[in-house]
């Protein structure tokens, strides 16, 4: 019961002293300064604040940050130390999927999520895997074409 | 002040519920939208009674923190709840979401309410002190409102495992992400085209899901063709009394649930 909150954050461990029903979103973009995790609407609606909670897609703006003591958290930060990143971006670089880039680090959560669970999705399921993700610019298409595109260049990587 | 609680068994977390004043968190996706919260959290997700699926004789047995993606992967769960399920949201969410949850929360729009109502569910209600199981349609009281004492836990959902058809529909402004204007579960047996037994509820269409057994029995028995359907809509009709709102107007609700009734009976039976 100690107010502290130990955890894995992209791999490392690391404690915070916010209270246990702080926005897990907030206490990654002010105590550990990783604002690459957005907060678009603040109730789990776009997507934007995408992490992967135990290798699971979470929305950091409706977890509370003690639910995530002892449990490993990978932010787009920490994912973009990795071979299946690289991947992803040229993939989303290729497609023409960024524009404005608010929505670009929860859709390349999003994006591994997916793969890691199914490394070779039908359109319709990129389209279910990322449904949970709004974009304002793209309109979609190019960010689905470069799921199926990561999938196919980066095959044996998931 | 204990800023919260993270218990590794039920039993320790009933003990807790039963000294100090908790807020139960099992996946938070409805708790952290709300912005002040008067007690410290009881976090559920350790607890390993709460959140697996078990089968006993024919009856299927679901712990109340098991996240809805968890219910998706499980073969043992009837497909009219894993549609549902799937309706929920959008997968980071139901990454998180509990089933327990969506009951506790008592939203009208809550999208397993109209299936575990139809699904003849009940729920297992435990105390330091006591055990408790209470059918569904008497837990849920009003909007937002159940019978949970503050020392009690949701534990588990309860229900018999059946063959049979179903139709489960949700009218949503789109597909991923929408809280329901209206849903609609149905779920029978027949036997040589003879309903044997059917079930049929209405969700966001009141303060609570609706479900009438009494027009129920009025169904059961009789040869599927032979169905007075408009009677039977005049009496679902006479139920459905919906409101407007920011997604949606009573009127078209109403309608819709009629439509829907109107299909199912004559199509998907």
């Amino acid at each position: 019961m100690s107010k502290q909150t130990e955890f894995r954050l992209n791999g490392n461990q690391v404690h915070t002293s916010r209270p246990a029903g702080d926005r897990l979103l907030d206490v990654l973009r002010e105590e550990f300064g990783l604002t690459g995790v957005k907060c678009g609407c603040g109730e789990g609606e776009c997507g934007a604040c995408s992490v992967l909670l135990n290798g699971k897609l979470v929305n950091s703006c409706m977890v509370a940050v003690g639910k995530v003591r002892l449990q490993s958290v990978v932010t787009i930060e920490g994912y973009s130390k990795t071979e299946r990143f690289r991947i992803v971006q040229k993939a989303y670089d290729t497609a023409g999927a960024v524009q404005c880039g608010f929505c670009t680090p929860g859709m390349i959560m999003a994006t591994e999520a997916l793969l890691s669970v199914n490394p070779d999705p039908t359109e319709e399921q990129i389209r279910d895997g990322l449904s949970g993700n709004l974009c304002r610019c793209t309109g979609y298409n190019m960010i689905v074409h470069a799921v199926s595109l990561a999938a196919k260049e980066g095959r044996g990587l998931w | 002040m204990v800023d919260a609680y993270y218990p590794e068994t039920l039993e320790e977390a009933l003990k807790i519920r039963e000294e100090a004043m908790v807020v139960p968190y099992a996946g938070g996706t409805d708790l952290m939208v709300q912005k002040d919260h008067a007690a410290p959290f009881l976090f559920l997700s350790a607890i390993e009674e709460l959140t697996e699926v078990q089968t006993d004789g024919n009856q299927l047995i679901i712990g109340a923190a098991t996240p809805y993606a968890d219910l998706l992967k499980d073969g043992r769960i009837p497909k009219v709840l894993q549609e549902a399920v799937k309706g929920i949201a959008a997968p980071a969410i139901r990454n998180l979401g509990t089933i327990g949850g969506n009951i506790c929360n008592a939203s009208p729009a809550g999208d397993t309410l109209p299936v575990l109502y139809a699904l003849d569910a009940v729920l297992m209600l435990e105390s330091a002190r006591k055990t408790q199981e209470i059918g569904i349609q008497d837990f849920i009281t009003g909007v937002k409102k159940t019978r949970l004492e503050p020392t009690q836990l949701l534990t588990k959902i309860i229900f018999p495992i059946k063959d049979g058809g179903y139709t489960y529909y949700k009218v949503g402004a789109r597909k991923a992400q929408a809280i329901s204007k209206l849903s609609f579960a149905g779920i029978h047996r027949l036997q040589e085209d003879v309903i044997q037994e059917i079930s049929i509820a209405f969700g966001a269409v009141g303060p609570t899901v609706v479900r009438n057994r009494e027009i129920e029995g009025k169904i059961k028995g009789r040869h599927k063709t032979e169905l007075d359907i408009d009677n039977i809509l005049n009496e679902y009709g006479r139920l459905i009394r919906p409101i407007d709102d920011q997604r949606s107007t009573a009127r078209y609700r109403k309608q819709i649930c009629l439509n829907i009734l109107r299909e199912y009976l004559t199509k998907g039976l």
